[in-house]
């Protein structure tokens, strides 16, 4: 086994004291040491093999408690997109290319049977129980809710996603400002990128709901920062930019949501077909401020964009 | 009477029996996984080892190979050849290490108080940094939900000991791109504290 070193270059050692020096950075707090190569993880799975059975059956029960929280999260999902109650304003599945895959009534069926037959039942409370029972049910008007359901997945395993489900079902009830607290513990800590993109986005939702479009529209640009190709944060950010009525925001978000419709016209189209039901979620004073706004602009360069936005502007 | 089937002419070799055989139908989950765990029939830890490096991930290899044991050993029942082995058992892994991925991210977000890590490859990438090995493990918690290329860029610049320059040229990136990944790997893994929605709002994040 070779006894090479992992050393930092010069080159690295300086962004390493470029970022240590940043308030908050935890970097060179101790004794920097280089790491030897001969560090292989074969050691660590000797320590795992060493650590006992007990250690490897708790897993197993962790794999229970997995699939169970992954059927309520499949079906919460499927109940948000493709339940009976009208889809949130901003879903992380709006748009066709861009959802995720929206798993079928028979897939969830299939997923709740599964885990309920393999259900070792200490692990799990009967709740979580008697839910999958229910999305077992050929009949998935009768399925509960997605907030439930992802209030049960949360309990066995807890996650963004599950947060993030929870957020918009208290969203489609109203509950605006709980709503938002489910977000903000999403993007108050270090999550996947792509959570914290959907929980901008649907913050910045929320915030233009509560008549705080300038708030809106910071949303939508963390958003927009996080993973620029995310076309609902564009779309947003730029709705956001037209009711406030700022030229300079205008101009920026309208310009780069236009050039990546410009390429995308899938996209646009699927957009309009979605803001053509959304737009009677505007309120009249709003569909005004954007009609105005999209008249102002210089809507022979930036086609595909307006195009889209005015299908929102329209009573 | 039907005729009877030819034997097979004496000195043929029979098929050699699959690896699974005797491991994975045999038994309850429980013993398959005992039988998993005792001798790593099935080269799990070297697969689970290939899966953390190809995907760039810093996490503690005897959690995702106990992990992956516990799936393979869960779903071993109902395995009966079909999809070969190798894909099968990638499958089981790659649910493994997204639950872990997923599982230390969120005991980070709970503020739960994380372990100092046993790995010693985790121990060694704290040493690296200068950072306290309990910080290092909530710090590759937040690193292993990094973008594939944040990740890589440490991978290939750090570990790899690769120039940024020739890091940046083979993976299509220019050299401020590649080094704002590599800023961002070393931030995330400097393991810092959270901000409040109000900074955030405001734009103030001071993130490279």
């Amino acid at each position: 086994m070779s006894l090479e070193r992992i050393t930092l270059s010069p080159e690295v050692q300086e962004v390493l004291r470029e970022v240590a020096q940043r308030h908050g950075s935890a970097l060179l707090r101790v004794e920097r040491k280089d790491l030897l190569r001969t560090v292989t993880r074969n050691e660590a799975l000797v320590h795992a093999t060493s650590s006992g059975l007990s250690v490897a059956e708790r897993h197993l029960v962790q794999v229970h408690r997995e699939e169970v929280a992954h059927a309520l999260r499949a079906a919460a999902y499927h109940r948000l997109v493709l339940g009976p109650e009208p889809p949130a304003f901003v879903v992380d599945g709006s748009i066709a290319s861009i959802r995720q895959q929206v798993p079928r009534a028979a897939d969830v069926r299939m997923l709740a049977s599964e885990a309920v037959r393999s259900l070792p039942l200490a692990a799990v409370h009967p709740e979580e129980s008697s839910l999958l029972d229910l999305c077992a049910s050929p009949d998935s008007d009768l399925w509960p809710t997605a907030g439930r359901l992802a209030a049960a997945a949360h309990r066995l395993v807890p996650t963004d996603a599950t947060r993030i489900y929870a957020s918009l079902d208290l969203r489609r009830e109203g509950r605006l400002h709980s709503a938002m607290l489910s977000l903000q513990t999403v993007l108050t800590s270090r999550g996947s990128t792509h959570h914290r993109v959907v929980a901008w986005t649907n913050l910045g939702d929320i915030l233009f709901r509560l008549g705080r479009p300038r708030d809106a529209w910071l949303a939508a640009n963390h958003a927009c920062a996080e993973d620029h190709g995310w076309i609902l944060a564009q779309a947003n950010r730029s709705i956001a930019a037209l009711v406030l009525g700022d030229a300079s925001l205008i101009d920026r978000s309208v310009r780069e949501f236009d050039r990546i419709l410009s390429s995308r016209p899938d996209l646009a189209n699927e957009l309009k077909a979605m803001y053509a039901e959304r737009g009677a979620l505007l309120v009249s004073a709003e569909k005004v401020a954007l009609r105005r706004a999209i008249r102002s602009m210089r809507s022979a360069a930036f086609h595909a964009a307006t195009e889209v936005l005015y299908v929102l502007a329209v009573d | 009477m039907a005729e009877p089937l030819p034997s097979p002419e004496p000195g043929t070799p029979r098929p050699a029996e699959p690896p699974w055989r005797g491991v994975l139908d045999v038994g309850s989950p429980r013993e398959v996984l005992a039988r998993l765990i005792a001798g790593d029939p099935l080269e799990l830890g070297r697969r689970c080892q290939e899966r953390t490096h190809s995907q760039a991930l810093l996490l503690d290899s005897r959690r995702l190979y106990l992990r992956a044991s516990a799936h393979v050993a869960r779903h071993a029942p109902k395995y009966a050849g079909t999809p070969e082995i190798d894909i099968w058992l990638a499958e089981h892994i790659r649910k493994a290490l997204k639950e872990i991925v997923a599982e230390d991210a969120e005991r980070a977000r709970a503020r739960d108080l994380l372990d100092v890590p046993e790995d010693p490859w985790i121990l060694g990438i704290a040493g690296l940094l200068g950072v306290e090995p309990a910080l290092a493990a909530r710090g590759c918690a937040a690193f292993n939900h990094a973008s594939y290329e944040v990740r890589s860029a440490f991978f290939g610049v750090v570990l790899g000991a690769k120039p940024l320059a020739n890091w940046a040229r083979e993976n299509g990136a220019s050299a401020d791109r590649a080094r704002a990944h590599l800023k961002r790997a070393f931030w995330l893994l400097g393991a810092r504290d959270d901000l409040d929605l109000d900074d955030l709002m405001e734009g103030l994040a001071d993130e490279p």
